[in-house]
């Protein structure tokens, strides 16, 4: 037990941080901080800042152009990068499809996709569940049949984050409909620009379109583009949930969202004074570090400890944890925000809005606010990861 | 930070387990947990080892606590052991006094030190004593460590000696509490001024981590027991486990206890390092954290239990009004709560703005 780290992480942190202090780009860190909608190119244009420096994909090995980081220094990193105002990696290509390939793909895939995806040339989007299908995946029907070297695909897929920017889509779909729910499924990567591809934006509360429906009629996908065994594609989803047990818990953007909220309470006045200055507002806000102290050294002990000496639980115990500690931030925002809450207007949630009637730094914030409630819903919601935890925390 | 514990420790706490489930089966009480207590050495476990102890600090304190709490037990380790070892220590490393702690001659409890304590009034250029306090297990010790707060002094006084007396209390949680009456005692002035404040602070900043680590073992207990009971709890026909709602509840219980388990450990890891990773911050976001924790996992013990749960004799209503004295020992929520604003950069306004102004 040791708090101090060791000094080649001391200096990892360090190079980081001196890094992203200084290749942030002023706009988007000011976008990002502010909370405004950010779009495909400024993502683009940071995550290619990124790769020239060799660390846009932090999870992958060395071998395939990642960095070859320890979970640890993966953590840091996350961290340092979003106290520096650098979005997160968003991108389902270096956090998804990228490890998927690298545990499952061909060597012609590999060499085919990766260094796209490092460089941000292609952008991919998930097409996993259905409208029938959400939490309950398995019963996907969205239907692959081989024809010639070919599969047909035919079927409907939802919640496609980002789909609407994204060139190709990696999805699960069904090959044999005769066998049971989860073993008919295979792994299919989809050119979002073939004929029978349509993706529709679908309109979010916060006011966002990020997430979209992919219709697919009789869409020809070569079966090249299958990851993995026919009929496996079971095991690549599942390997894709037992990933990222270190960055789930999304400490980074805890703290960041929470120096906001200090600094929104030392700047915004109510009657007359500074918020933070009402205790109300003092006293939440030294329960939420409370919080966000208490995650960050859970996620420091359950990375440290090796997986045996875990239950198996961790990662959806500290998924559920962040996510609900980044939503009390978000909620707590919403009423350092008070009724400049109540204002819509989409221009607000872009740079260079200059209307006086509300602050430029609260006009995001209910929107920020709504769309923090995604957070315990997607990457298996929160009820899903009790259920998981579950079998590994009941024991006699 | 790094968590994981170094060959001795996880043999330390290994042997602290070992020895107090064996003197549970012994039935010897807490006399029996104390004597193991002694046996191993442990009152020498802050005393540095020229002065006959082991001289290891808040992280070995963290595991010797951690198990007391998990076993239920009631010893009297952190009133005789953590607050007296670490104020004198910080006083003093070399006080012949430590080597009498250790060596298991002296029985020391602190009064003055929990900011629940009422001020003590001194006359005769301060050496006679006037207060009452309320002391955790000051039953059998010989000495009393007085500490003056407002006065900035510290006596070390005996406990038989003239114009103390004594009278037992019992304790919400089944211990004992000892009402010390100071009428004119007089006391061996010990060291004033800032050492003084120095060094109650630093055992309070100990005392406040070694707590911490006896709630988190407590929670350990509760959480386990609660997950034993569902899993062989048999109604309607099937395991209580079973059922949805259940299993969800014992998850969130879970996911406390480990919280609360992470920042007992990031406690005792910021008292070892001192200054640079703002001890007094991270102790008190600790104790807040224990505190509502503790409440909250006591609560859903005896809920999930039903009705044997309200039973004295089950012992998850021991383990819970353990952490409610826990609670109330070394300052509550609301002490602390008002500490970590006082500490936290939240009240550094200036700097805030200065950072939304960039």
């Amino acid at each position: 037990m040791n708090w101090d780290p060791s000094p080649e992480i001391k200096l990892f942190r360090e190079e980081v941080r001196a890094f992203a202090r200084a290749s942030v780009p002023d706009d988007i860190r000011l976008k990002f901080e502010r909370g405004y909608r950010l779009g495909r190119d400024d993502y683009t244009r940071w995550y290619q800042i990124l790769a020239a420096r060799g660390w846009s994909a932090p999870a992958w090995p060395k071998e395939h152009g990642g960095p070859g980081w320890s979970p640890l220094q993966r953590l840091i990193f996350d961290d340092e990068m979003l106290l520096a105002g650098a979005p997160r990696i968003i991108s389902a290509g270096i956090n998804m499809l990228g490890p998927v390939l690298i545990a499952f793909g061909t060597e012609e895939q590999k060499r085919c996709y990766l260094p796209a995806i490092l460089r941000t040339e292609t952008w991919w989007a998930q097409g996993f569940s259905e409208p029938e299908a959400g939490s309950d995946l398995a019963s996907l029907r969205t239907r692959a049949v081989p024809d010639g070297d070919d599969f047909i695909v035919t079927g409907q897929k939802s919640w496609s984050s980002y789909g609407h920017f994204s060139d190709r889509m990696f999805t699960l779909v069904r090959t044999d409909p005769a066998a049971k729910p989860q073993r008919g499924i295979s792994f299919l990567m989809i050119d979002l620009n073939a004929p029978g591809v349509e993706v529709r934006p679908v309109r979010t509360i916060d006011g966002g379109t990020d997430l979209n429906e992919v219709w697919l009629d009789a869409v020809r996908v070569p079966r090249a583009n299958l990851v993995g065994a026919l009929d496996d594609g079971w095991t690549c989803a599942k390997y894709l949930l037992t990933l990222e047990r270190t960055t789930i818990a999304g400490i980074g953007a805890c703290k960041q969202q929470l120096r906001r909220a200090r600094m929104l309470c030392a700047a915004t006045k109510h009657g007359g004074r500074p918020l933070i200055e009402h205790p109300s507002f003092a006293e939440r806000m030294a329960l939420l570090e409370v919080d966000v102290m208490a995650l960050e050294f859970t996620a420091l002990r359950m990375l440290g400890a090796n997986a045996e000496s875990g239950s198996g639980a961790e990662a959806s115990l500290l998924k559920i944890r962040g996510t609900e500690v980044r939503q009390a931030i978000y909620a707590f925002l919403l009423d350092v925000a008070g009724p400049a809450a109540v204002p819509w207007r989409e221009e607000a949630m872009h740079l260079g809005d200059d209307d006086p009637a509300v602050a430029a730094e609260l006009a995001p914030l209910a929107a920020n606010y709504l769309d923090s409630r995604k957070l315990s819903i997607y990457g298996g919601t929160n009820e899903v990861q009790r259920n998981i935890a579950a079998r590994m925390v009941l024991r006699p | 930070m790094n968590f994981e514990l170094t060959e001795e420790q996880v043999l330390l706490a290994d042997t602290v387990e070992r020895a107090l489930l064996a003197a549970a089966g012994s039935r010897t009480g807490v006399d029996g947990e104390w004597d193991a207590i002694v046996a191993l050495g442990l009152p020498g476990l802050l005393v540095d080892e020229a002065a006959g102890g082991a001289g290891l600090g808040a992280a070995e304190t963290f595991l010797v606590m951690e198990a007391l709490g998990h076993a239920g037990s009631r010893a009297p380790f952190l009133s005789r052991i953590v607050l007296p070892c670490a104020f004198l220590h910080a006083l003093d490393p070399a006080a012949p006094l430590l080597g009498r702690i250790a060596s298991g001659e002296a029985t020391v409890v602190t009064g003055g030190l929990d900011p629940a304590d009422a001020p003590l009034s001194c006359s005769d250029a301060g050496v006679r004593l006037f207060g009452t306090l309320l002391i955790p297990d000051g039953c059998e010790a010989d000495t009393l460590l007085l500490i003056d707060r407002e006065g900035a002094r510290a006596f070390l006084l005996e406990m038989s000696s003239h114009g103390v007396a004594t009278a037992e209390i019992e304790r919400l949680d089944g211990g004992a509490l000892t009402r010390v009456a100071l009428n004119g005692a007089s006391g061996e002035l010990i060291a004033q001024g800032d050492p003084v404040i120095h060094a109650a602070d630093a055992a309070l900043m100990l005392g406040n981590a070694a707590l911490c680590a006896e709630a988190a073992g407590i929670m350990r207990a509760l959480v386990d027991k609660t997950s034993a009971y569902l899993v062989h709890r048999r109604q309607f026909g099937t395991n209580l486990s079973s059922f949805q709602v259940l299993q969800h509840r014992l998850v969130d219980m879970r996911l406390h206890q480990e919280l609360s388990r992470s920042m007992a450990a990031g406690a005792a890891m910021a008292v070892d390092a001192g200054s640079a990773s703002s001890p007094a911050r991270v102790v008190a976001a600790a104790k807040i954290q224990l505190c509502l924790a503790g409440r909250r996992i006591a609560e859903e013990a005896i809920q999930l239990h039903g009705a044997i749960g309200m039973t004295d004799e089950l012992d998850v209503g021991r383990y819970a009004k353990r952490l409610l004295v826990i609670e109330q020992t070394l300052g509550n929520r609301f002490h602390h709560l008002d500490r970590l604003m006082a500490e936290s950069e939240i009240c550094d306004a200036a700097k805030a703005s200065e950072r939304a102004c960039r």
